[in-house]
């Protein structure tokens, strides 16, 4: 099943495609079969990521940027991230409703995912979707978070560009915006800035921008628009393309995948370390000597721990020694 | 009140209150459709704070409480108008002559989708839906046969129909002028409601604001041309039927027609001279108490609001005439016959709160659209309550009872708090576009739902009471495919006779009247009788104001 | 975790009644199901698309203008076109008795009328799409 989807997928079909996505967001064995397989052709894409409060207009904002590059020739993939439910464990998804200007053409890949209990603003499962539109030769992906408004930073990882979406809302100032989509944003959207106060939010959101000093020597532009009727959005896309160039130019670009690509292995490492850990019957046994013990006052929940962990410990001191043997040369090469 | 009687009414309720505590209770919620909680009991306690002439006061006088018209029912019948449509214009031709003869005193013309959406019927978009939901109205021909032998200077037709109001009029006016009726005797109204689409019925073609410029050209013009004609229903019909409580449909269709008021405002236009003219369109459904109180606290919102904040000086400005049409949501697949028994209730209530005119629905509507003989009982179902049951000889009958008057102050009260959050959002347009109705109204759509599934509330033959469910087959009209074929046939031949040149000259002219700030009406009318159809004038539009699309809010 | 069925609801054809649709997504989300929900005024080839692209489990149409017969054999038909014939779709609004018939015979599963409980219609999807997942696993 996995490889006739695999071989329609390689003739760029979409149904495969799609189906493919849905094995990875399913996870285990035959996800990271597919993730494998299709690794090699990944890494070619341009990522831009879409984050800000809910209702801010970043779903009519990718629909207008899909426009504007689907214009220019580059085909345009989508990831868009919705809420689960915390009750019922459902959702709806509803971003696809935003971008219909897209349809019937099939330069354009538009995929829906919950968020499935993943508590940041982009779940790890969005970035494999959008590892698999890379792969199958998107041009451009759009990731777009779920609109909580915190917890953002995530989406660095997984984005080359990000945007920042928001809205001039009567009552909110600048400065009540969380700390970590401020620093997380590189592009900086002022959108509904046919508000009336939309001038002096924008305003505020530069001067307060300029007081960060940026550490890559990059300085997030604001650009206001009115997503509904694609003002501004040329300016945005240009102001997108500026930090694409910016990155190209400093080799940002490549850091920037090299992070994301250690971001990942960190991540698949310690997941996979926990499942093998807590799967270990060993290890499942002596949780529950040591819980005992913690009950009974014998012991505080820090040395039990320690002692759970005592078998790796060991392994691993004794890995050390063996790479001392080896020579210290070997082991700082290996972590370039 | 005074103090003494306030002091043994407020000792002797407290007592009746424990009596009921002690007395057996049935397991119900007793609340309305709208799950409003209800008292047990309404005492002069509950209306202390009304003061009759202030808020009360005499039919036809402000704040109009008690009706519009002095004489209300003694002086004019409602007028009994069956909102109908279906096929071809000649097959409603035919139900219309049918109605008339069954002593139906108004026309309403229900359109085919393709028509409320501004595609002629040979668009692709138009496949399958052509004579399905209404009538199909291409252009000028097909209003010529809609009328045919129907005398437009004497009977008034109500017009279902918002994105392309402006188009469909042109065509109905221009064919009128053509049979010998000038403007200034035509009767009727268009719908032509336009924000009530987007946050309910959402057959919307142009974004907001450019329809809003339509809409005033239609005031302006009808003001001066059509002084008889009602340039707007401000529907709050719709808005019930996509889930609202009775609160909302209050609050939010004033709401509008306060903003059309604005509008027209801003337009340069005196209000004493448009304001007469808008009419109102409100739903009646189950909740008999609850519809009475609100459409009297409609009457007095408006008349205040217009007196008081927009400075209106004219009476007619102030007062709220409005249709009525029962609840097609109350309806049930069900057992269908019993809906003839709740669409009688509904009428009532529209009655009993003194509706100017009123629809009432078929039994079979939640089937298909309804057949002659359901169509029939319909409007005898009006006549019945006109003519039987003796509640037209006094005006106003349920005035003063503390519950009613208790009851229209609290939704008063109620509508009053949403226009405050409709203010704080920055009006009506502000508010669909931040999409404050779509959620209000799906989330009681919602909670109805879920009441109804946990049988908080019960609904006859659909959750309780269900014998008779399965042998409930009662005949349907069926819109035979023949139709769109014949449609599509008919409008090919139109393009094939008329003056191409001509029509594309004057949706040129249009055009540049579309670009500009010049009125369309005038050249909207100048198309309709060159035979340009409804689709080309829409799509000319669309080329200058763009087309709106909405998104969806949970 | 056990992977949420997917259901796409769409609202094909001109009318814009979108209550049904809404409450019914709504419903399906709380049942434990993830909607796309891809709003009003879609023509067959925006929802076959949207099925294709969002891996749909089920198909979920909701029609009161009349047109079904013609919307749901356009459907049909490009689902068929686009190897999503092992897709289920099923239906609902307002429609006659006797078109459920022919509407099955055309390949749609299920047509709920005015009334229905949203929880027979969850329950519904869950069977059928545990039917088809067994199906899948033997076949």
């Amino acid at each position: 099943m996995r490889d006739d989807y695999l071989d329609k997928f390689f003739s760029g079909d979409m149904l495969a495609a799609a189906r493919l996505m849905s094995i990875v967001e399913r996870g285990g064995d035959e996800a990271e079969g597919v993730l494998t397989a299709l690794f090699p052709r990944m890494g070619r894409s341009y990522r831009i990521g879409m984050t800000g409060l809910t209702g801010a207009g970043k779903s009519t904002l990718v629909n207008q940027l899909t426009k504007h590059y689907r214009s220019k020739g580059l085909t345009v993939g989508v990831v868009a991230e919705d809420p689960t439910s915390p009750f019922s464990g459902g959702a709806i998804l509803g971003d696809r409703v935003r971008m219909l200007d897209a349809h019937g053409d099939a330069g354009v890949f538009i995929r829906s995912i919950a968020s499935r209990g993943s508590e940041t603003g982009l779940s790890e499962k969005a970035t494999e979707l959008a590892d698999i539109l890379d792969a199958f030769g998107r041009d451009l992906i759009f990731l777009e978070t779920i609109g909580v408004g915190q917890l953002e930073t995530k989406i660095r990882y997984s984005a080359h560009t990000t945007v920042v979406v928001l809205t001039p809302d009567a009552g909110d100032d600048v400065q009540s915006l969380k700390s970590g989509l401020m620093e997380v944003g590189e592009v900086f959207v002022v959108n509904k800035a046919d508000r009336p106060i939309a001038q002096r939010y924008s305003d505020d959101l530069r001067s307060m921008l300029d007081l960060r000093s940026p550490g890559d020597g990059w300085q997030p532009p604001v650009v206001c628009t009115v997503a509904t009727t694609g003002d501004g959005i040329d300016e945005l896309a240009n102001k997108i393309d500026s930090h694409r160039t910016f990155l190209d130019a400093n080799g940002r670009l490549e850091e920037k995948r090299f992070e994301a690509l250690k971001n990942r292995m960190r991540r698949l490492t310690e997941e996979k370390l926990k499942e093998l850990f807590w799967e270990n019957e060993y290890i499942k046994k002596s949780l529950e000597t040591a819980l005992s013990e913690v009950v009974s006052g014998n012991k505080s929940p820090y040395q039990a721990a320690d002692e759970i962990v005592m078998p790796i410990k060991i392994e691993k001191d004794k890995i050390e020694k063996k790479d001392k043997v080896k020579g210290r040369g070997k082991r700082k090469g290996g972590a370039r | 009140m005074n103090p003494k009687l306030k002091a043994a009414l407020k000792e002797k309720r407290k007592e009746y209150l424990d009596k009921t505590k002690k007395s057996p209770q049935l397991d119900m919620d007793f609340t309305t459709v709208s799950s409003e909680p209800v008292d047990i009991l309404y005492t002069p306690e509950d209306v202390e704070d009304i003061d009759y002439m202030a808020d009360i006061g005499f039919p036809g006088e402000y704040p109009y409480t008690r009706g519009v018209h002095p004489n209300m029912y003694r002086g004019k019948m409602w007028t009994m108008r069956l909102f109908s449509g279906f096929g071809s214009a000649k097959d409603t031709n035919e139900r219309y002559h049918y109605l008339l003869k069954g002593g139906q005193t108004g026309l309403s013309v229900a359109f085919d989708l393709p028509t409320l959406y501004g595609v002629d019927s040979d668009n692709p978009r138009a496949v399958g839906e052509v004579g399905k939901c209404g009538v199909a109205i291409d252009s000028i021909r097909d209003m010529e046969t809609l009328f045919r032998g129907i005398d437009l200077g004497k009977i008034t037709v109500s017009m279902t129909i918002n994105g392309p109001a402006v188009i469909v009029f042109a065509l109905f006016a221009a064919n009128a002028q053509n049979q010998g009726v000038p403007l200034e005797k035509l009767g009727g109204t268009t719908q032509n409601d336009i924000l009530k689409e987007y946050i309910a019925q959402k057959s919307f073609i142009f974004p907001p604001e450019p329809s809003m410029r339509l809409i005033a050209d239609k005031m302006e013009f009808c003001t001066k041309n059509v002084p008889l004609w009602n340039t707007i229903s401000i529907s709050g019909y719709h808005i019930r039927e996509a889930g609202s409580t009775a609160v909302q449909e209050l609050a939010f269709t004033l709401a509008d027609g306060f903003a059309y008021v604005e509008a027209g405002i801003e337009a340069g236009l005196d209000i004493d001279e448009f304001a007469p003219r808008l009419s109102f369109f409100f739903n009646s459904h189950l909740d008999f108490f609850e519809e009475i109180c609100k459409f009297r606290a409609a009457r007095r919102i408006w008349a205040r609001r217009m007196r008081e904040k927009y400075g209106a000086k004219n009476a007619r400005s102030w007062l709220m005439r409005f249709h009525t049409q029962t609840a097609g949501c109350s309806l049930t697949a069900q057992q269908p016959e019993n809906n003839i028994v709740r669409t009688a209730y509904q009428g009532l209530a529209a009655v009993l709160g003194g509706t100017q005119s009123l629809h009432t629905n078929s039994m079979d509507e939640t089937l298909a659209l309804p057949t002659a003989k359901a169509a029939r009982i319909a409007l005898r179902t009006q006549q019945i309550i006109a003519y039987e049951t003796g509640v037209i000889n006094t005006v106003d009958p349920l005035a003063g009872s503390y519950f009613v008057e208790a009851q229209t102050k609290k939704m008063e009260e109620q509508a009053e708090e949403y226009f405050r959050q409709i203010d704080e959002l920055g009006g009506v347009i502000k508010a669909i576009e931040a999409g404050f109705f779509a959620r209000e109204i799906g989330r009681a759509a919602y909670e109805y739902q879920k009441a109804v599934e946990r049988e908080r509330k019960v609904i006859v033959g659909v959750n309780d009471f269900l014998e008779g469910n399965d042998d409930d087959e009662i005949p349907t009209l069926y819109i035979d495919e023949k139709v769109e074929r014949d449609q599509v046939a008919e409008l090919k031949r139109l393009r094939e006779e008329r003056d191409n040149g001509a029509v594309s000259q004057k949706l040129e002219t249009l055009r540049k009247a579309a670009e500009g700030t010049e009125n369309v009406l005038p050249h909207l009318l100048d198309c309709a009788k060159a035979g340009a159809t409804k689709g080309e004038m829409t799509d000319v539009f669309k080329g200058v104001f763009g087309e709106y699309r909405e998104p969806a809010y949970f | 975790m056990k992977k949420p069925i997917k259901v796409l609801v769409a609202k094909p054809g001109l009318d814009g009644h979108d209550r049904g649709a809404k409450v019914v997504a709504n419903a399906l989300r709380d049942a434990g199901m993830e909607v796309i929900y891809t709003g009003l005024h879609q023509t067959p080839e925006m929802i076959v698309e949207a099925a294709i692209q969002e891996d749909a489990d089920v198909i979920a149409l909701s029609i009161l203008s009349g047109a079904h017969m013609t919307l749901f054999k356009r459907v049909r038909s490009l689902m068929e076109e686009n190897d999503l014939a092992d897709v289920p779709l099923i239906g609902g609004g307002i429609i006659p008795d006797q078109d459920v018939g022919p509407l099955k015979d055309l390949g749609v599963r299920e047509v709920f009328g005015p009334g229905t409980d949203t929880r027979e219609i969850a329950k519904f999807i869950r069977n059928l799409f545990e039917e088809n997942t067994s199906k899948k696993k033997t076949g």
